[in-house]
């Protein structure tokens, strides 16, 4: 969508036009769907954070200014809106002091071209979502949202050290799990 | 951040090649919550106070309303009604055409000198069915006939005159008291009319009490303070509260003294300011509710409707004096936005006039910070049910 069919629609949706409306969630609808149903473990949960999402977006247009992308701003609510759920849900702001080596590289994790190419988007949601509470939403962050770890130590209460930790478990299982689905293909295909 | 590893890149790219499929039962859900009652709130959009209000508050609100009205008119007509039969009652009390009798008006003191004989009590009988047939009830008078209805209570004295040798003046409704008269009590029928001026019922004169509570979306309150009202004639009205209010605001974060500037830096220009951002600045995020007290000023205009009606705009100006220590920031919709120290909002209100001493008022009250000011501060938006009594 271009930038002047964007600002029309929110034009309209600042009027409360449901056509506007509609045509904006459809429009978003896979972008924030995506990025909901990675915080959560299954996509009815999914759904309805991102219906939370799209509530406070709605609600709370008039305080875009158009600074910035219109997407961007959707889906850092979308996120905020997942850790909002989650630091209810799951857990608290409590910060965890753990002293550990770096693990801030990320180096030795990779996978072959043939994996990738069989690797299919729903088998790698499931994976990640599989993945435990806090060590799913550091990859969360850091993977797909671009955060530091002083950020995300900041957005859960935990230490860099610990974000870390967490980013180089989350990596190393779904390479594991990754791996041996492959492995599994091919003994089956065998 | 840099993607620092193939791996992420690898990630990174099948998933955002992928796609999930549009159920359009979600946007329905959405819709619904949008907008319960299934219509478009384009009034309530008009006001402002779309996202603030829901169709249930504002049912809510009326019922309250309704409920009070009618139990206020229903209680008056029910005194009314019990205080007509008393004076129907009276003027149906027969009186004796006969020259030997000493004609009394009020029964109570009526004193007969002569026992009455058969023909004498059927024409008494006669004239008293008469009577009650042409005696006009009270509530069907006329506000002029009234007025003068002492000399018309009775009748059958005019149409049927007897030669009396002693006649005593009616002793009937013999108060100086405004709240007795027939007048009154007819009026207190219409809840839209305005009373004589000389009825202080009707005055809103004087110091009063006050107590409250409100609720908003984000906030509750409860206040306690005292008004005084001036009349500045028969319908125009100003009054002034001042009130020690308690808010409960959910959501709120409060932040240490100097870490304002460095908080709102870390905006990232979009009006959206994350827990994380306030998380650094060393803020502690409020996940239930954070309680403030404030001192209010709520200077006031009214216009009397009726008797029992009034509508009134003011200007409520609320200074924070305990819950500071600090900046406060309160979530909304996503939004940390800071709460001021003053406080300014605007606040119609519909007044209901109980009794002579109690009164209601339905308010609403809209923070206008943003507005005053180029600082996109939080509104505290409330409904407010209040009970005051008049001294």
């Amino acid at each position: 969508m271009d930038e002047n069919g964007e600002f029309e629609l929110i034009q309209g949706c600042l009027k409360g036009d449901a056509q506007s409306q509609e045509r904006l969630y459809k429009t978003h609808y896979n972008t924030l769907l995506k990025i909901c149903a990675r915080y959560v473990t299954n996509l009815t949960d999914a759904e309805s954070l991102m219906n939370d999402s799209f509530l406070k977006i709605f609600s709370n247009l008039n305080s875009y200014l158009g600074k910035g992308s219109f997407e961007g701003w959707m889906k850092r609510i979308a996120v905020n809106t997942c850790l909002d759920h989650l630091r209810t849900k799951e857990f608290g702001f409590s910060r965890k002091v753990v002293e550990m080596k770096d693990f801030h590289s990320g180096a030795g994790f990779h996978l072959e071209d043939d994996i990738i190419q069989n690797l299919e988007f729903n088998a790698l949601l499931v994976m990640i979502q599989a993945l435990p509470g806090k060590m799913k939403v550091v990859f969360n962050l850091y993977i797909f949202e671009n955060y530091s770890h002083k950020e995300i130590g900041k957005a859960i209460g935990i230490t860099e050290n610990t974000s870390q930790w967490y980013l180089h478990q989350a990596r190393k299982t779904l390479q594991e799990k990754i791996k041996n689905k492959a492995k599994l293909r091919s003994a089956v295909n065998l | 951040m840099i993607m620092e590893n193939k791996f992420d890149e690898q990630i990174k790219e099948v998933y955002d090649s992928g796609q999930l499929e549009y159920n359009p039962a979600n946007w329905e859900q959405l819709r619904e919550r949008m907008n319960p009652s299934g219509k478009k709130n384009n009034s309530l959009k008009l006001l402002g106070l779309a996202g603030i209000l829901t169709f249930k508050k504002v049912a809510a609100a009326a019922s309250v309303l309704l409920t009070i009205g009618l139990s206020a008119n229903y209680y008056y007509k029910t005194k009314h009604i019990q205080e007509t039969a008393t004076i129907t009652q009276t003027q149906q009390t027969p009186v004796k055409p006969s020259v030997n009798t000493n004609h009394t008006i009020n029964p109570s003191t009526s004193t007969p000198t002569s026992t009455p004989t058969p023909l004498e009590r059927s024409v008494a009988t006669a004239n008293a069915n008469k009577s009650s047939h042409k005696a006009p009830h009270a509530s069907s008078m006329p506000l002029a006939e009234m007025e003068t209805s002492a000399a018309h209570t009775f009748p059958i004295e005019e149409q049927l005159p007897v030669p009396s040798i002693e006649e005593k003046e009616p002793e009937v409704i013999a108060s100086n008291n405004p709240k007795s008269t027939k007048e009154f009590r007819d009026n207190m029928l219409n809840p839209f009319v305005l009373l004589p001026e000389h009825t202080d019922y009707e005055k809103g004169n004087g110091l009063s009490v006050l107590g409250s509570f409100g609720k908003g979306t984000d906030n509750t309150v409860y206040s306690a303070g005292v008004n005084y009202q001036v009349d500045l004639n028969k319908r125009i009205f100003v009054d002034g509260a001042v009130a020690f209010y308690s808010s409960n605001i959910q959501d709120g974060a409060r932040l240490n003294e100097n870490s304002d500037t460095k908080f709102l830096a870390s905006d990232n220009g979009s009006g959206l300011i994350t827990a994380a951002d306030i998380e650094s600045t060393g803020g502690k995020v409020m996940s239930k509710q954070a309680v403030y007290a404030h001192v209010a000023v709520n200077p006031t205009i009214g216009y009397k409707l009726s008797k029992r009606f009034s509508v009134k705009a003011g200007v409520d100006v609320q200074k924070r004096i305990f819950g500071g220590g600090g900046v406060s920031y309160v979530e909304s919709n996503a939004v940390y936005k800071p709460l001021p120290t003053v406080d300014v909002g605007i606040t119609p209100k519909i007044g209901i006039r109980l009794s002579e001493h109690w009164q209601s008022n339905l308010i609403y009250r809209k923070g206008i910070n943003d507005v005053l000011s180029k600082k996109d501060y939080f509104n505290r938006d409330y409904f407010q049910l209040q009970l005051g009594y008049k001294f």
